[in-house]
């Protein structure tokens, strides 16, 4: 790095701060800009190139740790102001941002909000430009860098964490990288975009699949629970997202646990509760009721056109015996047929015609159109209303809404499905949940048809109604969320928590199962210390700190939260609406403003982490190496000429776990059965009807043929 | 008196030709005017918290409801086929459904401990084939008895495996959502065995023809 650079950069202070900036649900009306995009701003526009974009994602039981780093190119000739742009995907939570100042990577560190600003505005009346990383909605981050010199790389760092969507027990991880319906400037890599996605699994994995990118995406299995992924292309299309599907399989309904922390200190853990294969739906009659938004905002980003193919899916997957009806929404409703009708082939065929006819466009009144669909409701029959949106309604709405789905009538239970990657997630999930339903999150590459049949084996019923999980004594405490949603095929619930002491707890899961009440007791084992999954620890006070939003809200201020949310946040190095991160150019700097480096060394730890489950994973992958091609015989009969060799071994030996506190983890169970009550019945099927009228016709002729 | 091919026509006295076909006719209608009953079914299935709080009526009338009318249809037709080879054999058909219901209701409730509710009459009917192959197993002391003899195995075997997984190994009746209770198979197997030994040793017992 050239001398005048360091100075400039040295001059240019770079701070980021991170600024959850609007809470609202309302982005603002967003631009045409690729994932991680860094564009020239400063009045005069231009492009900088990307030179590099590496996306390593582990997937630790569903909880996703994204690590993105770029690294931009200033190819004008001129000195220029940077605005990186990234979208960050679905309930996820950023937990650290870095960026490379004169060559080092500094690490961001999380303070109160009011305060980075204060940090940031006592920068900026001294040096001017300094760099500015903000929240500019609830999914979007910006930052500003100043300057980038002519022909000078900028490297940014970010990472996120996110519970992945499970759809009848197909996880799946999106990398959102279509962000606008038209392909903007900036939206390819001028260099290199490689994505490597690391999966470990306590269930086994059975199937992965890229709905995107189909072959492209090369995956190498390392056994039955771990799988690596990657895509690496130059010069390539980041317009659209990369979505990664697996399988996972859990014969039986059961818990399954992990820990988080170090010997001597209270311990995280994620309890995950999974319907087991051996439920089945229940094939009863039901009452669909399909509101699509035709609002304007939903002629950006395909989103009309792929909630169409969405309901044209759900209509597929449809029975006879059931009876649905269409409703289309913008400022007033229009029903298609004005009554329930039966999912004959030219029903479905008159309500795809229907659909293909509406145009997106003015307002969005959602509150009317729901209005009408419980009108539908017939006391003997289910009613399901699902509900295609982005959920970009009035904030006046958004309360009147709230209030409707508390009120709905016996029977119905409202399913948002959120189409593209600019949806009102926040909106959508508290409607669904608040109507007993679940809300969906489709994104451009998903697998229509195989989201919507999972969903609709969803929509039948629940597994376990009124679920609670409860510990013996008080050991587990700040269980997470205090109220847990019903237990779906196919998908699991987590409880977050923590806990004091470890060995063997016991567990109570209570619930309703076909409207009978049942309990089950389980002894699980809580470890000493587990250092193999640290991101729990974040993901329990993400939750946290949802939760007590959530309660805010409802009391209608989010001050009283705050406190507790920004001792959370800064604790736990997450970016949340009362707490910011900010990078300081360097160590001294954090000093004089006795800001603490708790990010660093969370990071270092996560790190740490992140090396040993990369060195099982290719540890595996070796092992899986050595068994291909012909067999040979074991090193020692190979005789003593070549015993003369540095050993080799034919397969390498597995990582062993370092010693100390993370020692008792791979033995330890992780895992628990039960069976839930369930509803059977004694069938003759055809094959028996045959072979009980074989028996009879043989009788009969045998009787008819001896001589009396 | 003992028939050729063991057959003992005693077995069925008591029971005329009209009467067993009006007792039969009155199973099946009673069968499907349960069904068509509304709230019937709910109060008349195998329902282990209500067995356990006394309504051990339970135990029996389960057998005489089903899921769906696909379900009775199927179950319905294999019970009287089976009913009318067991009479034409001479052996006890109506009498024994009692005795074969309550072996299956408390098959259920003592082996299948996961299963909250149950309803069919097909554990009844395996009880009734069993009955009827053990039967046909002992008439000749044969290579054929020990077809009829295997064909009773590889039913347990299939009641087995359906016990264990939970999983229908071939096509049901049954609509989606209640699962294959095994249990009621094999308890009906069990009971229909003991039926058609006890009903081979009372033949032994029997006068020889002069």
């Amino acid at each position: 790095m050239d001398t005048k650079r360091k100075r400039t950069l040295a001059r240019a202070v770079a701070i980021a701060a991170l600024v959850a900036a609007v809470p609202a649900m309302v982005p603002g009306p967003s631009a045409a800009r690729a994932a991680g995009l860094l564009i020239a701003d400063g009045g005069s526009g231009g492009v900088l190139e990307i030179r590099e974009h590496t996306a390593d994602v582990t997937i630790n039981n569903g909880i996703a740790v994204t690590r993105i780093t770029q690294i931009f190119r200033n190819t004008e000739n001129r000195q220029v102001e940077a605005l990186y742009t990234f979208p960050v995907p679905k309930d996820a939570s950023v937990a650290n941002f870095s960026m490379w100042i004169g060559g080092k990577e500094m690490i961001g560190e999380v303070v109160e909000k009011r305060r980075a600003r204060e940090i940031y505005d006592s920068y900026k009346k001294v040096r001017r430009d300094p760099g500015l990383l903000e929240q500019t909605d609830y999914k979007t981050f910006e930052m500003r860098i100043f300057p980038i010199g002519p022909g000078a790389d900028q490297k940014v760092r970010i990472a996120y964490y996110q519970e992945l969507d499970c759809d009848h027990d197909r996880a799946t991880f999106v990398y959102p990288l279509a962000t606008a319906s038209r392909p903007g400037p900036g939206a390819g890599t001028a260099g290199r975009f490689a994505l490597t996605v690391r999966v470990k699994s306590e269930a086994p994995i059975v199937a992965v699949e890229s709905p995107s990118h189909g072959a492209d995406l090369v995956v190498a299995r390392h056994g039955a629970s771990c799988i690596t992924a990657s895509l690496e292309q130059t010069g390539g299309d980041l317009n659209r997202d990369v979505v990664l599907a697996y399988r996972i399989s859990r014969p039986r309904t059961g818990l399954d646990l992990i820990a988080s922390g170090a010997a001597g200190e209270d311990g995280y853990f994620c309890l995950t509760l999974t319907a087991g294969k051996q439920l089945e739906e229940q094939r009863t009659a039901m009452d669909y009721l399909f509101i699509l938004d035709i609002s304007g905002s939903m002629a950006h980003g395909g989103k009309l056109r792929m909630s169409r193919e969405t309901i044209g899916a759900f209509l597929t997957a449809l029975r006879p015996e059931d009876r649905f009806e269409v409703v289309t929404f913008n400022v007033a409703p229009a029903t298609l047929f004005g009554s329930l009708t039966p999912a004959g082939e030219a029903g479905k065929a008159r309500a795809l015609d229907f659909l293909e006819s509406r145009q997106a466009r003015g307002g969005t009144r959602l509150r009317p159109a729901l209005e009408a669909a419980y009108r539908y409701a017939d006391p003997d029959r289910p009613l399901n209303v699902v509900v295609l949106s982005d959920g970009m309604t009035e904030q006046e709405e958004r309360d009147q809404l709230v209030r409707l789905i508390r009120s709905r009538p016996a029977g119905a239970r409202v399913f948002c499905v959120g189409v593209g990657n600019e949806v009102n997630r926040p909106l959508l999930k508290q409607l669904a949940e608040g109507a007993g339903g679940l809300a969906a999150f489709l994104s451009r590459g998903d697998d229509f048809q195989h989201q919507a049949a999972a969903f609709r084996r969803k929509l039948t019923r629940p597994v376990i109604d009124d679920l609670r999980i409860e510990f013996d004594g008080d050991r587990v405490y700040d269980t997470t969320p205090a109220e847990l949603p019903s237990l779906y095929h196919g998908s699991p619930v987590r409880l977050y928590g923590r806990y004091r002491g470890h060995g063997p707890i016991g567990v109570t899961v209570r619930g309703d199962v076909d409207g009978r009440t049942f309990d089950k007791r389980l002894q699980v084992a809580l470890p000493q210390a587990d250092g193999s999954n640290p991101e729990i620890e974040r993901m329990w006070a993400w939750r946290r700190v949802e939760e007590l939003l959530r309660a805010a809200d409802a009391t209608g201020s989010r001050g009283q939260a705050a406190p507790e949310v920004v001792r959370l946040g800064q604790a736990y190095s997450i970016a949340t609406e009362f707490t910011s991160f900010i990078v300081l150019e360097n160590d001294a700097e954090y000093r004089r403003w006795r800001i603490q480096r708790r990010n660093a060394l969370r990071l270092e730890r996560d790190r740490k982490a992140h090396r040993r489950l990369e060195g099982e994973l290719e540890a595996m992958r070796k092992r899986a190496e050595a068994r291909l091609g012909p067999k040979r015989s074991a090193p020692q009969a190979l005789g003593p000429v070549l015993s003369m060799d540095p050993p080799r071994p034919v397969a390498p030996r597995p990582q062993q776990p370092p010693s100390g506190p993370d020692t008792d983890v791979k033995q330890r169970r992780r895992g628990w059965d039960f069976s839930l009550p369930s509803r059977g019945g004694g069938p003759i099927g055809p094959a028996g009807l045959v072979v009980v009228a074989a028996l009879a016709a043989g009788h009969l002729l045998r009787r008819r043929r001896r001589p009396r | 008196m003992t028939q050729p091919g063991g057959e003992d026509a005693s077995a069925g006295r008591g029971w005329r030709p009209g009467g067993f076909a009006a007792a039969l006719a009155a199973i099946l209608v009673a069968a499907a005017l349960v069904q068509a009953w509304p709230g019937a079914p709910g109060a008349m299935e195998f329902r282990r918290a209500g067995i356990a709080a006394g309504q051990w009526w339970r135990l029996l009338t389960g057998n005489l409801v089903h899921f769906s009318w696909l379900n009775l249809a199927a179950n319905a037709a294999a019970f009287a086929l089976l009913c009318a080879v067991a009479r034409s054999r001479g052996l006890p058909a109506i009498s024994v459904l009692v005795g074969f219901a309550l072996a299956v209701g408390l098959g259920v409730y003592l082996f299948a401990r996961g299963i909250e509710s149950y309803r069919g009459l097909s554990g009844v009917s395996f009880a009734l084939l069993a009955m009827v192959l053990v039967d046909m197993a002992l008439a000749r002391r044969s290579a054929v008895s020990a077809v009829w003899v295997g064909v009773l195995a590889l039913l347990a075997g299939r009641a087995v495996f359906e016990a264990a997984t939970g999983r229908a190994l071939l096509p049901t009746s049954l609509p989606a959502g209640p699962c294959v209770v095994g249990a009621a198979h094999l308890a009906g197997l069990a009971a229909g065995s003991a039926a058609g030994l006890a009903q081979a040793a009372r033949r032994r017992r029997a006068p020889a023809p002069a």
